[in-house]
């Protein structure tokens, strides 16, 4: 029984870590590729970003980024849409849900989210195209409050995070 | 006597560390500045703290003003290092200083963008909500750039800098 035990947790544990590591994974076997645009913020940026931002800002703003501990963005020309393929078959079907596709302008958008306990700790969003844009949050996430991003968010692929708010 | 000894020690290594923040990034200022079409600078505190004073003239705002004397305060040195063109840094030195800043330094990295050849990273050390060692390290195809601030700049300094600016 114990021996049981002990194989089905190793399996989840491999299992999990895997799926954790399918994004690491993509973003870092293209993070030094120079085809590549690659933007990376630390949870240290966002924490001090919340701490800069004054009160009589945007009070969702202060309260989007305070909970965010980390954004990777990766971008590339891909006219034939390869990447874009090879990037959503590499995201796990069982960790991440689909939560909304939309089409812009011959703009394909993908939204997945992770969840623990209703709180998205992930959220990634695929743009394919003729340029293929993927972007990961990593926090504790509110989709109405990090819509509110899109304009502030100087990052080109950061503007379909509005999209989520007319979802809402 | 002994107490002593130890107390000695500790400031020794406490002091020891405080210096070691940036050590690596003046080490390689050492090493490449005599490169062809390098310049390379020192400058000291006064200098800066005097040049925030005449830019503090050009705004007509009495607040503005006061925030540019009092950002200037905090800014105790500042060294930089840059080729234009012809730079004989390679990536390899490139990636060595990084990973010096890291782990040797014990910067953290804030910000890391790449575009093409050109890539930015960003360290800092902040402690207490004060920003002590800022470093920013700038590579292209064949230029470079690295900027050394040695600061003591409070974060609510900057929060009141970027609503005054905002205003403005």
């Amino acid at each position: 029984m114990k021996h049981l035990l002990f194989i089905f947790l190793s399996f989840v544990l491999t299992t999990t870590a895997f799926s954790q590591g399918a994004i690491e994974k993509y973003f870092s076997k293209y993070e030094d590729d120079e085809k590549f645009s690659a933007v990376y913020v630390s949870p240290k940026m966002f924490k001090m970003a919340a701490k800069v931002l004054s009160e009589q800002e945007n009070q969702d703003l202060q309260d989007v980024v305070k909970d965010l501990e980390g954004l990777r963005i990766l971008k590339v020309d891909d006219p034939t849409g390869s990447y874009f393929k090879e990037a959503r078959k590499m995201i796990p079907t069982n960790e991440y849900e689909l939560l909304m596709t939309a089409r812009d302008e011959g703009q394909k958008l993908h939204f997945l989210t992770k969840d623990n306990n209703d709180i998205i700790e992930e959220l990634l969003l695929f743009v394919g195209g003729d340029e293929f844009v993927v972007m990961s949050f990593i926090g504790k996430i509110d989709l109405e409050k990090i819509a509110k991003l899109a304009k502030t968010l100087d990052i080109e692929g950061a503007e379909h995070l509005g999209k989520l708010g007319e979802k809402n | 006597m002994r107490q002593l000894s130890i107390f000695t020690l500790l400031f020794i290594l406490g002091f020891n560390a405080t210096l070691n923040a940036q050590r690596s990034a003046h080490r390689f200022i050492d090493h490449f500045k005599n490169e062809n079409k390098c310049i390379a600078m020192t400058i000291p505190g006064y200098m800066i703290r005097t040049g925030f004073n005449f830019a503090a003239k050009f705004s007509d705002d009495d607040a503005e003003q006061e925030i540019y004397k009092s950002l200037g305060k905090h800014f105790k040195k500042m060294r930089f290092m840059a080729i234009e063109e012809d730079s004989n840094i390679t990536n390899s030195n490139v990636a060595d200083l990084l990973s010096d800043l890291r782990e040797s330094d014990h910067l953290e990295e804030y910000v890391k963008v790449r575009d093409g050849d050109t890539r930015v990273t960003v360290f800092m050390k902040e402690d207490d909500q004060i920003i002590e060692d800022l470093v920013i390290v700038i590579k292209g195809e064949e230029e470079f750039a690295l900027v050394i601030f040695k600061t003591d700049l409070p974060l609510n300094l900057l929060k009141e800098a970027k609503f005054s600016f905002n205003d403005n």
